[in-house]
């Protein structure tokens, strides 16, 4: 007992590579801080870019269909394709797209509603809708912060868009926290055709009539 | 410590940078959009132009420097039928140089826009300190993000 604490002793008096000792302790903390700028950078970047992604979607779903006819199967997921090559250098791993249209049936009373989801680098379709009729209905009428179909005064054919796009930060954080950050961004539009009364719609997709009265 | 310092500065300006040429990009692609309905579609110089008027504020940019890639699917009319262009390790953008006139009728056309930046030299120098006798190329990740020697900001639009 008596060795041990002299050893100890001895060793906290002894001057001997004291720069070394310094250097290795401040370089890990200098470390630790330039690794923690790098990432909350790198998170900060890939959430505005999920921004840009998110508002590229919408802006692919407000042109599609001129003509006002249904948009064919295909399409959507074509459109997460060009997510995941929006999104890059970053991968699209962690990428879900969700994509929601409301369109009034009866201003005030009921809408047409659809929605449907991708995931990953090869986008494909999940389930179940990630956004929801409710949570949909709530965020394009005066109950949410859209008002984009509103309870009186609004008119049939009304439309809104609703993009979702979530990405599971893929960055060094992952290497030692077992739950990365989950990066949202939702972007809301309208469809461009000029019609009073035909709604987007997916062939192969049914649309669900649901209470939204705003 | 100095490395340190010279590290933290470098990588605060490359994220900088690169946040403000995808903001630079975005803007351009806005413009590119509005102009490819009309008589007159943008030409590659306008576009080069249009991102260098932003970006060319904070980063030296002009048309050595800065590389594009743009792609529109007339054919099959989808994303998936577009092979986006690489960047090499060196940060050289393959192909590059396409700018394709866009129908303005028959749309819409999904058009993949790529622009690459090389970092300058003096600023690029980090990544290449000797190590050993060799040089560590992947360490660019800390300046760009994505382990090339460049900038790389990408925009999937859908042209009308």
């Amino acid at each position: 007992m008596a060795r041990a604490f002299l050893q100890a002793h001895r060793f906290l008096l002894d001057r001997k590579a004291v720069a070394s000792v310094e250097f290795a302790i401040i370089m890990s903390f200098f470390l630790l801080v330039f690794i923690g700028t790098f990432e909350i950078l790198t998170l900060l970047r890939t959430d505005q870019k999920m921004n840009i992604v998110a508002a590229t979607v919408a802006q692919a779903y407000v042109v599609e269909s001129p003509d006002g006819s249904a948009l064919s199967a295909s399409i959507p997921q074509d459109i997460c394709y060009g997510a995941v090559q929006g999104l890059a250098p970053y991968g699209a791993g962690g990428l879900t797209v969700d994509v929601a249209s409301v369109t009034s049936v009866t201003p005030g009373s009921t809408a047409s509603y659809w929605e449907q989801d991708f995931s990953g680098n090869s986008c494909t379709a999940v389930t179940p809708a990630v956004i929801g009729s409710t949570a949909a209905c709530n965020l394009v009428t005066s109950n949410g912060q859209g008002g984009m179909l509103p309870s009186s005064g609004g008119a049939v054919g009304d439309n809104a868009i609703i993009v979702k796009v979530t990405l599971t930060y893929p960055g060094l954080v992952g290497l030692w926290l077992s739950t990365s950050p989950t990066l949202t961004q939702q972007v809301m539009t309208r469809w461009a055709y000029a019609s009073t009364s035909t709604a987007l719609t997916v062939t192969g997709v049914t649309p669900q009539t649901i209470t939204c009265s705003g | 410590m100095i490395l340190f310092t010279v590290g933290f500065t470098m990588m605060g300006v490359c994220q900088f940078w690169q946040m403000t040429l995808d903001d630079a990009v975005r803007g351009a692609t806005r413009q590119l959009l509005l102009s490819s309905s009309s008589t007159t579609p943008e030409t590659q110089t306008q576009f080069i132009n249009s991102v260098c008027s932003e970006f060319g504020a904070v980063a030296p940019c002009s048309k050595t420097n800065l590389q594009i890639e743009v792609q529109t699917n007339t054919s099959t009319q989808t994303f998936a039928g577009i092979t986006p262009a690489i960047v090499s390790q060196q940060g050289q953008l393959s192909p590059a140089g396409g700018f394709p006139t866009i129908p303005t009728s028959g749309g819409p056309y999904p058009t993949l826009i790529q622009v690459a930046y090389q970092l300058p030299p003096w600023m690029d120098f980090l990544p290449y300190l000797p190590l050993s006798g060799a040089t560590i190329p992947s360490l660019n990740v800390i300046l760009t993000g994505n382990a090339t020697a460049a900038l790389v900001s990408n925009q999937a639009v859908m042209v009308n």
